[in-house]
């Protein structure tokens, strides 16, 4: 299997589990095996030993491919850990290199880019790129760019915009499959509409618990969608729902 | 849907529970938990929020107890306190009296006894249709809802189905005498029949558990998946097939962006992978993806997979 190949299979993000799961038990190449398996330990917990085992994979990488793909992860592991400095200089480091990154892997690592840009207020990130045609042809990738969009909206005090944008954002990562998307849109919409037309965010928080339930089974991950959906239960005083 | 995630939360990971801390609070000031003396479900503690509710809500005691026909000395103590432990079917009857009806402002234990009355009368009512069914229909109602479930403990499918194919009576009488039994058969009954009366979420996995029995298809197939559960005795382990097969009809269904044939070119060298292909094959599932779905688990939590799987 060459190296590149791996890039259509990452990007479902977690659903890939279970072809990284058998390709970390049947693959020789180093890069890939180490490269799944901190794709791996990102997915359970962003923590400072993580950022720390990137740092050493990122010495010993050969590949270039997976290299732009492990400092997208340290990207989005700073990102988590809030470590606002860092995630400017490596956010950095990834937009100046960007066209030195191997065709292939640019779409996923773009979309890291794009998250970053959306989700992250500590600094003010100097927007990543506006749209080729290669982005244009990837659900994910325009629904990345639907939920940067949408949070603009937030960020605006435009909360039924936004949430409109996430269901749009949703339905784009539908098409994918790629269920963290399609959560996250039904998640955020629902959430941030609460108080503005509750009977809505009720509408949208039925079809985020469908979702859960048709896409995930690991109860720590369904925490936090569970959550809203409590929430927006108890508020439309919808008991039979909670 | 909270009352059986609320089982899960209080399992939940210690790293995973200051994250979490906000919605397990929530969680726990409406979760429908009676509060038992020494467990038992016939009895709930008269506590202070119990009190209050129906002193609100009854005026002149005296009165209520003689229209509804109920003991004033009963009413007294449960109202003053002086009864610790009050009988779920008196507090039946006063609330049918009272004609309460489910909300986030009434004490818990006020809603969980409401939900023990609506479950037992959904019971009563739709008993006699499954009851006409033939033991293989009842068997994959009951199987399906299994496979739908959050908590699986509470339930021995090996027991129903035995009861299923020997005696309806029996399975009658074993339904009645456990509230976690007449919800689970009232579940299998809603997801078949009634889905307007089911929380999205389970319809979501339900539509999952058909999905798979319409591809296996065949009675003798479906038998065989019947055998496999009724085999399993931990929860655990059931736990992890339901989330084998629902998987699997989730990776079967997704129209993959690569080759998923050529990614898995290498299973043939996998030791196990002819068990696991034949396996698939008597239950009438495709071998590739029946395959993939066992790297749901890893290393040693595979190997004990696949031991359970292949038995």
């Amino acid at each position: 299997m060459y190296t590149k190949h791996i890039v259509p299979i990452i990007s479902y993000g977690k659903y890939a589990r279970v072809f990284i799961n058998f390709l970390s038990e049947s693959s020789y190449n180093s890069d890939i095996l180490c490269y799944f398996r901190i794709l791996k330990k990102r997915w359970h917990l962003k923590s400072e030993e993580l950022l720390t085992e990137i740092d050493s994979a990122l010495e010993m990488c050969q590949n270039q491919g997976i290299y732009y793909l492990l400092l997208s992860n340290k990207l989005e592991v700073l990102r988590a850990l809030d470590r606002a400095l860092l995630t400017q200089q490596v956010y950095e480091i990834l937009k100046k290199e960007y066209h030195k990154i191997p065709i292939p892997y640019r779409v996923i690592i773009g979309q890291s880019l794009d998250m970053t840009t959306s989700s992250y207020t500590q600094n003010n990130l100097t927007k990543f790129r506006s749209w080729s045609d290669l982005h244009r042809e990837d659900e994910v990738d325009i629904a990345v760019s639907l939920k940067a969009k949408a949070r603009a909206f937030l960020k605006r005090g435009e909360v039924k915009r936004a949430s409109k944008i996430f269901l749009e954002a949703s339905e784009h990562a539908s098409k994918y499959p790629h269920p963290t998307s399609i959560v996250s849109g039904f998640n955020n919409a629902s959430w941030y509409l609460r108080k503005e037309d509750l009977e809505t965010s009720y509408q949208i928080a039925k079809q985020l618990a469908w979702h859960c339930g048709y896409w995930f089974d690991d109860p720590v991950v369904l925490m936090n969608y569970l959550d809203t959906i409590l929430v927006i239960a108890v508020m439309a005083k919808a008991y039979k729902f909670f | 849907m909270l009352c059986n995630y609320y089982k899960k939360l209080r399992i939940i990971e210690p790293a995973c529970k200051k994250e979490y801390h906000d919605s397990i609070q929530l969680a726990k000031k409406h979760f429908k938990i009676a509060f038992n003396k020494g467990n038992r479900t016939d009895e709930v503690a008269n506590r202070k929020g119990l009190q209050t509710f129906l002193n609100e809500q009854i005026k002149i005691p005296r009165r209520f107890s003689r229209i509804h026909g109920l003991s004033h000395t009963s009413l007294y103590r449960i109202l003053n306190g002086d009864m610790k432990f009050v009988k779920v079917e008196t507090l039946k009857g006063i609330f049918t009296a009272l004609n309460v009806t489910f909300s986030f402002k009434n004490p818990k234990v006020v809603n969980h006894i409401l939900s023990l009355m609506n479950e037992k009368d959904y019971f009563q009512n739709h008993w006699q249709r499954i009851n006409r069914f033939s033991a293989f229909k009842v068997k994959s109602l009951f199987l399906k809802s299994f496979m739908t479930n959050v908590v699986l403990n509470e339930i021995n499918l090996s027991e129903w189905f035995d009861l299923t194919d020997s005696d309806r009576k029996k399975l009658n009488e074993f339904i009645r005498k456990d509230v976690a039994r007449i919800a689970f058969f009232n579940r299998a009954f809603q997801l078949a029949f009634d889905d307007d009366t089911i929380h999205p979420f389970y319809k979501a996995r339900y539509t999952l558990v058909n999905q798979l029995f319409s591809e296996m298809g065949a009675m003798r197939h479906i038998t065989l998946l019947m055998r496999l559960y009724s085999s399993i005795k931990s929860a655990e382990k059931l736990e992890q097939l339901n989330v084998y097969f629902r998987q699997y009809v989730r990776y079967s269904t997704t129209p993959w962006r690569f080759d998923v044939e050529d990614v898995l070119s290498e299973r043939f060298s996998d030791p196990n992978y002819a068990k696991i292909s034949r396996f698939c094959k008597k239950i009438n599932i495709s071998e590739m993806f029946g395959y993939l779905c066992t790297w749901e688990f890893e290393e040693e939590e595979r190997k004990s997979f696949l031991k359970m799987f292949l038995s």
